[in-house]
């Protein structure tokens, strides 16, 4: 029964060890004082509402997307959405493409989450400087280069495994069209076009023609 | 018959202090001197005593508060503050939470404890009895009362006087401990309390006594359907209890209509 307590606990705890190492944030929470964030997620059965304060505090509830919804008050931003989405929210010209997919539903003020995606997405964020706190700064420093150059490795590896895929359909297998296939096709498509409505002209022309035979 | 009547006046007067029987004007002084003895080492026996678990079980009384922004709150018996902290970022600068406690020593904890956290802006702090609260009739949104209740010498009174101030709509929360009711626990518990509890009352605060009080005022205090037949004679409507911790704590839910 406490399991989503200490979940919340944890949450917050985490959040807020966060926060106090990032200096350069501290801009972008005060702007978020007296708000709250409600944030419903498929692998929750309730929601989780986050208020800003000169902290973050994690409370559980409310018990469903429409109750929050129905009491909405204002500085309060309602979001559903998947745990798989979460990533893709900072983008904010997929939205409109995420809400038309069902994929997420926003209700209250819209600002307070449009803030909270900035504060993620923020290139303020120093985990190096974060780490600094727990560790010393050498060992620190060493983690974070370390991370950095396993996160440039796995994008380049990434890369070129999607490159290779990508040449196997199209040259291996040729599962999918190049480019230039589909170009092809794209201006044989147009010349048949053309040659369409030069017959269809034509036709015209000698409707026309039997018509100003027929009266004379 | 004379006797019976005198035994019967006897009764009315006294009460339980623990396991002992003494006057109720005697209580309120023996209560407070546990919480002027202890208040000091309050949060730092808590955390000991229960393992840290208490800051789950009033997280669970915060998730079920259903405070919003704007609401008036009031911590009953609120100690050193540990709800008011959440309630006060919760209802926002347009609400307001009132930390009321009977013991000045355990009200002062809490509020140096809310300053120093920089909590000040919408905190009221109010020494108050809970058989007589000292603020106008449906005033507050919810009321909490966290391991308060089995302090009161009368907690019918209490539980009266909560419901008047509370608004229509307004809810009761009652975090106490309770009667355990998973098989064996309440041996392990009994065990616990009457020979470890006091002994680190004593290691910890210096104090064997205030713990030993502890332990014997909790097999004391109301098990958990008789609280709940008291919250419905005080008034109050769509009454239930959650068993936390396999029943050592217990939170009784009532809503005033």
């Amino acid at each position: 029964m406490l399991f989503r307590q200490m979940v919340s606990a944890t949450l917050e705890n985490v959040i807020n060890r966060f926060l106090d190492t990032q200096a350069a944030l501290q801009p972008q929470l005060k702007a978020l004082q007296g708000k709250r964030l409600c944030l419903f997620l498929d692998v929750l059965d309730k929601g989780v509402t986050l208020i800003f304060d000169e902290r973050v505090t994690v409370v559980n509830g409310p018990d469903s997307f429409e109750q929050a919804k129905s009491d909405l008050e204002s500085d309060t931003c309602v979001i559903k959405t998947k745990i798989s989405v979460i990533g893709k929210l900072s983008d904010t010209s997929q939205l409109t493409t995420l809400i038309q997919n069902k994929a997420l539903d926003i209700a209250g003020d819209l600002s307070i989450a449009q803030k909270v995606s900035d504060m993620l997405a923020s290139d303020n964020i120093d985990l190096e400087e974060a780490l600094a706190h727990h560790t010393s700064d050498v060992f620190a420093h060493g983690v974070a280069t370390f991370f950095s150059s396993v996160h440039k490795k796995a994008k380049s590896y990434v890369e070129t495994v999607s490159k290779q895929a990508s040449d196997v359909a199209l040259e291996e297998r040729p599962i999918a069209a190049r480019r230039q296939g589909v170009e092809g096709v794209g201006m044989q498509i147009e010349t048949l076009r053309d040659d369409v409505e030069r017959i269809s002209l034509k036709l015209s022309r000698y409707e026309q023609r039997v018509r100003d035979t027929q009266c004379d | 018959m004379n006797d019976m009547s005198t035994e019967k006046a006897k009764n009315e007067n006294t009460t339980h202090f623990g396991f002992k029987q003494v006057s109720t004007d005697e209580k309120v002084g023996m209560v407070a001197n546990v919480f002027h003895s202890v208040a000091a080492k309050y949060d730092v026996m808590n955390d000991v005593m229960s393992f840290g678990i208490h800051r789950l079980w009033k997280r669970y009384t915060i998730d079920c508060s259903g405070v919003r922004a704007g609401h008036k709150v009031l911590d009953l018996a609120g100690g050193t503050g540990d709800l008011t902290a959440i309630f006060s970022r919760m209802v926002g600068d347009s609400g307001k939470v009132v930390l009321a406690d009977i013991n000045l020593s355990m009200l002062k904890v809490g509020r140096d404890k809310l300053r120093d956290k920089g909590r000040v802006k919408n905190i009221e702090y109010v020494q108050a009895n809970a058989e007589e609260l000292p603020f106008p009739d449906n005033h507050f949104d919810t009321v909490t009362m966290a391991f308060g209740l089995r302090n009161v010498t009368n907690k019918d009174k209490a539980l009266s006087s909560i419901f008047r101030v509370l608004k229509p709509g307004g809810r009761l929360l009652v975090l106490e401990f309770s009667k355990p009711v998973l098989p064996l626990l309440d041996k392990v518990y009994d065990a616990y309390s009457f020979h470890i509890l006091p002994v680190m009352g004593q290691l910890v605060a210096n104090d064997k006594e205030s713990y030993q009080y502890l332990a014997e005022s909790i097999r004391m205090h109301p098990n958990q359907e008789t609280l709940k037949t008291m919250f419905q004679s005080a008034g109050f409507e769509q009454c239930s209890y959650d068993n936390l911790t396999g029943g050592i704590v217990a939170l009784h839910k009532g809503y005033k209509f």
